[in-house]
């Protein structure tokens, strides 16, 4: 719970110095913003600090990193090197977050998604992705 | 009656085979496209838009606004299934929704949910029919100082959403509002908090935030448990509401028609407002509130009736001015104007059978919808039972995909990779993230109507009590606020509070 | 020497080939693929309506498909930038207007594009006329009215504009400062609220693009009291123009008109550019799509790249100075 309640201090002052090095007309609905956040921080703060509570149960990171890692891989993926490379590199990726596959169910996995997706968002709904690398086109 | 002859002639064109058969793609379309995480109605009808041009125009517009309320409709699915919003009224869907589908109660959470918005729809499509000029009148009556009063109501009333700490959901209501800042000003073309990407000039788009907040920091806490409770549960899916369901549901059905017929002619924010108005009167009408936020049923049946309804009154302010009320609408102008035709005051007159025949396809495109979903329910709650393992690959491509899509560039992808990150670790210190939805929607418009209202004024603060509107809607909050405050409903809440946090 | 003298030769014999039938195999063989016009605005809007007209048109002409790409963002600028940016081959064209290539160089420091040497003009398409309209409650039934009015009630007059360096907000600026009155700016995020706004009659006045705004002066919800261009609009022969409405203050040079140019990247071969222009000034005799910009309340336009050209200069220069008068500050 401090742990909790530290994070949100953090979090809800470490915005507030933005708030306020703005000062002109477009600042002010910021900093106000701002400024309610950090004070309603402060509270929650103080709360945790006289009820300590229990901690944050279950951390295990490996789901977090290998998802979102995933995603950023697409993110930066997708526009170079086109569809096909991306959408198998998040499938084979993100396939890491769990034990139940083994490398042939991944690849099969990453080869089936990355055809069905394609074939519905690029050629059926016309999304503008590229579908090859450039350097194939 | 005048209106039934109009109506009869509007069936006549909206039954005319090709009008029938453009209706039924557009609902299935948008059913399809609402399904889809990321992928909203703006972007399709946007690609769809140059086929259009060799349409006849009723079947074109037909089409596009089958489109439209075929995708608010498919958007619930996939907030109930997967606990993903494609919009603001959706993430309301999911606050009860989803917790009914993890219960194993998703197909009649489906079913009430497409029964309200088939009554929604058709009420509120009536009630376009029958008073457009008067809600015309009622949307032009409210004024800078009115809209800053009701979105501050809206803000306040959000509180309800979460139904955790109150103080922790206010913070996210105000986090959200800071969230929303983001952007070029529009008073002064300032850029703020852009960090000198020009990807940050419009602000954080709606989808990728919400797909991280609420489908990948679900997707993470779901790996987390694997095996646990949640899988086995959704298994024991039944597909239809229960009796008690059904008497549950149906006064929040009517309740929430009624809101949403009268915010949908609101423009900006009237769809926003509606869903979760009627979330919070659900809410407060209940006898037992506490099962709110363990899937009570009365609050998916309520916002989606006033989420369609308000879907189907937002033409008004299109069809009787011309004046679109939000980005789909002026996507609608630009088609009718393509077809040749100027929608405004005069479209009455002058395509009296385009008007009618589109009103008339409302109510057999919502009946389509009814007709296509029912037996979709039973495919969608099968989905559920497929190995998590897979299914959340193809949900998480399905979001990259749809990211990507907004902008054609990996940068909204890197958003929803922030907020995914971000919501992952609201919900371990519990802090719920449909405030902050609901204030990073709300926040840019109060704060453009606040200002704007001052600089009408020229500085005075008396504005806001001088109009009957604004004054109105401030004394209902300050009687709300004065509730809430009162000891008997602080230990009411405390005493939830404190049940929850054991 | 050779090589350029047959080079000329070629492009001689391209120009001359794609004078004679535009559809016809000319000497390069441009365009083998599909050609992309950018839209730096969403779809539906009235710069993506009139690139998909031109699309079609240009489809059949060149007998390859033309699509549009919409790059919204930034306030069109992040199309624009992507624009500049792309291949110099002729398959990326640019559908500029007063916004990308008049106002925004000159208000925002920030650009990555240069609106002169980034682009090589193709073709001025059309122009579409700002139209003065009131509130129909304001007694004011013409220009002098209206300037009577506020210097009678100074600081009573708010005008809605469709964001902050629009046409529709450049032009109530340039009439203040020509008319000398005060009047509050009240920006919108989009034409439509900005219309609804003088309607309601919470802002009194606004400058909006004609085809939006007339439809609503034939209604009887507004009062249209003069049009922007020199000379009156063929659509509403009965509008006068602000040259000849205001006898109180003179503003005989008053100009404020949405425009809209095809261009493509610098550097795009001449002989690619000028095959469009001539398919493009095809376009813009037929009928059919004289009467698409007539019912849009737009006036079609046409001529040389070089046409187009002077329009930027003289455009850029006029903005220069409405913004600098105005005291709008830059980005």
């Amino acid at each position: 719970m401090f742990l909790v309640c530290g994070l949100i201090g953090i979090w809800g002052s470490s915005f507030y110095p933005m708030g306020t090095a703005l000062q002109m007309g477009p600042g002010y609905f910021p900093a106000l913003v701002f400024g309610v956040m950090a004070a309603l921080g402060a509270v929650i703060l103080a709360k945790g600090l006289v009820t300590a509570g229990p901690g944050i149960e279950g951390r295990s990171w490996r789901p977090v990193a290998v998802i979102l890692g995933a995603l950023t891989v697409f993110a930066l993926a997708a526009t170079p090197l086109g569809f096909v490379v991306s959408s198998a590199g998040l499938v084979l990726i993100a396939t890491a977050a769990t034990d139940g596959h083994s490398l042939t169910s991944r690849l099969t996995l990453a080869g089936v998604l990355t055809a069905f997706c394609w074939a519905l968002f690029v050629l059926g709904l016309g999304v503008l992705i590229p579908t090859w690398p450039w350097f194939l086109q | 009656m005048d209106l039934f002859a109009n109506i009869a002639m509007g069936m006549g064109v909206a039954i005319q085979p090709v009008n029938l058969a453009f209706c039924f793609i557009g609902t299935v379309l948008g059913t399809l496209i609402g399904v889809l995480p990321g992928i909203g109605p703006t972007a399709t009808m946007a690609l769809l838009l140059p086929l259009t041009f060799g349409l006849p125009t009723e079947a074109a517009i037909i089409m596009l606004a089958g489109i439209y309320y075929g995708a608010q409709y498919g958007g619930s699915t996939t907030a109930i299934l997967l606990n993903l919003p494609g919009e603001m009224s959706s993430v309301v869907t999911t606050l009860e929704g989803h917790q009914m589908a993890k219960q194993g109660r998703a197909g009649s959470a489906l079913a009430i949910a497409a029964l309200g918005s088939l009554f929604g729809g058709s009420v509120a499509t009536l009630v376009l029919a029958a008073f457009s000029p008067l809600m015309t009148l009622v949307a032009l009556s409210f004024q800078a100082a009115d809209y800053f009063a009701l979105i501050l109501f809206g803000l306040l009333m959000s509180v309800v959403l979460a139904h955790g700490s109150v103080i922790k959901s206010i913070a996210m209501v105000v986090a959200g509002v800071a969230l929303g800042v983001i952007g070029v000003d529009i008073n002064t073309g300032q850029f703020r908090f852009t960090f000198g990407m020009m990807e940050l000039a419009e602000g954080i788009d709606f989808v990728p935030l919400a797909m991280g907040l609420f489908g990948v920091a679900e997707i993470l806490r779901n790996l987390e448990n694997r095996g646990g409770a949640s899988a086995t549960v959704i298994a024991l899916s039944r597909l239809w509401p229960t009796r008690d369901d059904v008497r549950r549901s149906w006064p929040a059905v009517m309740r929430g028609t009624g809101l949403g017929s009268l915010l949908g002619v609101l423009p900006g924010g009237g769809a926003t407002l509606a869903s979760f108005a009627s979330y919070s009167l659900e809410k407060k009408v209940a006898a037992e509130p506490d099962r709110f936020g363990a899937g009570a049923v009365e609050g998916v049946a309520g916002p989606e009736s006033a989420n369609n309804a308000a879907a189907q009154t937002s033409f008004v302010p299109l069809l009787t001015l011309g004046l679109p009320t939000n980005a789909v609408m002026a996507l609608l102008v630009g088609a009718f104007i393509i077809q040749g035709v100027q929608p405004g005051p005069m479209m009455l007159m002058q395509q009296p059978a385009l008007y009618w025949g589109l009103i008339a396809s409302m109510w057999i495109g919502n009946l389509m919808l009814v007709i296509i979903n029912l037996p979709l329910i039973g495919l969608w709650v099968k989905l559920l039972r497929v190995r998590y393992d897979y299914l959340f690959l193809a949900i998480l491509l399905f979001c990259a995909i749809g990211a990507y899509s907004l902008s054609n560039s990996g940068f909204d992808v890197l958003v929803t990779v922030l907020f995914g990150g971000i919501g992952y670790l609201f919900m371990k210190i519990g802090c719920e993230p449909a405030p902050l939805l609901l204030g990073f929607v709300l926040g840019p418009m109060l704060e453009e109507n606040l200002r704007r209202a001052l600089m009408l004024s020229r500085g005075s603060l008396m504005t806001f009590v001088e109009r009957p509107i604004s004054l109105t809607i401030l004394i209902v909050l300050a009687a709300t606020l004065l509730m809430l405050a009162l000891p008997s409903m602080r230990k009411k809440r405390e005493a939830t509070f404190v049940e929850e946090e054991a | 020497m050779l090589m350029s003298l047959r080079r000329l030769l070629a492009m001689l014999l391209a120009t001359g080939l794609a004078l004679g039938s535009v559809t016809a195999h000319a000497a390069t063989d441009w365009p083998t693929r599909n050609i992309t016009i950018i839209v730096s605005y969403s779809a539906g809007g009235a710069t993506d309506i009139l690139a998909r007209k031109v699309a079609e048109g240009l489809t059949t002409l060149l007998g390859k498909t033309v699509i549009v790409e919409n790059r919204p963002g930034a306030g069109g600028t992040l199309g624009t930038t992507l624009a500049a940016n792309a291949k110099r081959d002729g398959y990326t064209l640019f559908l500029g207007q007063v916004s990308s290539h008049g106002i925004a160089p000159n208000l925002y420091t920030t650009l990555k594009y240069d609106p002169v040497k980034s682009f090589a003009p193709i073709i001025y398409l059309e122009s579409i006329p700002n139209i003065l309209v009131v509130n129909k409650d304001v007694p004011v039934n013409s220009v002098d009215e209206l300037i009577k009015y506020a210097k009678a009630n100074p600081d009573k007059l708010n005008f809605a504009s469709s964001g902050i360096g629009a046409s529709t907000h450049l032009s109530g600026e340039m009439f203040k400062s020509q008319a000398g009155i005060q009047m509050t700016h009240i920006p919108f995020p989009g034409s439509a609220q900005a219309v609804t706004s003088v309607i309601s009659g919470q802002t009194q006045l606004m400058f909006d693009n004609m085809p939006s705004a007339y439809q609503y002066v034939l209604s009887g919800h507004l009062k249209a009291l003069a049009v922007t261009t020199p000379k009156r609009v063929p659509q509403a022969p009965n509008i006068p123009t602000l040259a000849e409405a205001a006898t109180v203050a003179k503003m005989p040079d008053f100009e404020a008109t949405a425009w809209f140019g095809l261009f493509a990247p610098a550097d795009t071969p001449k002989d690619i550019i000028e095959r469009i222009n001539v398919a493009a000034n095809e376009l813009l005799k037929k009928p059919e799509v004289i009467k698409f910009m007539h019912d849009g309340g737009a006036v079609p336009a046409g001529g040389t790249p070089q046409d187009l050209a002077k329009h930027v200069a003289s455009e850029l220069a006029k903005w220069k100075d409405v913004i600098e008068k105005a005291g709008v500050s830059k980005q």
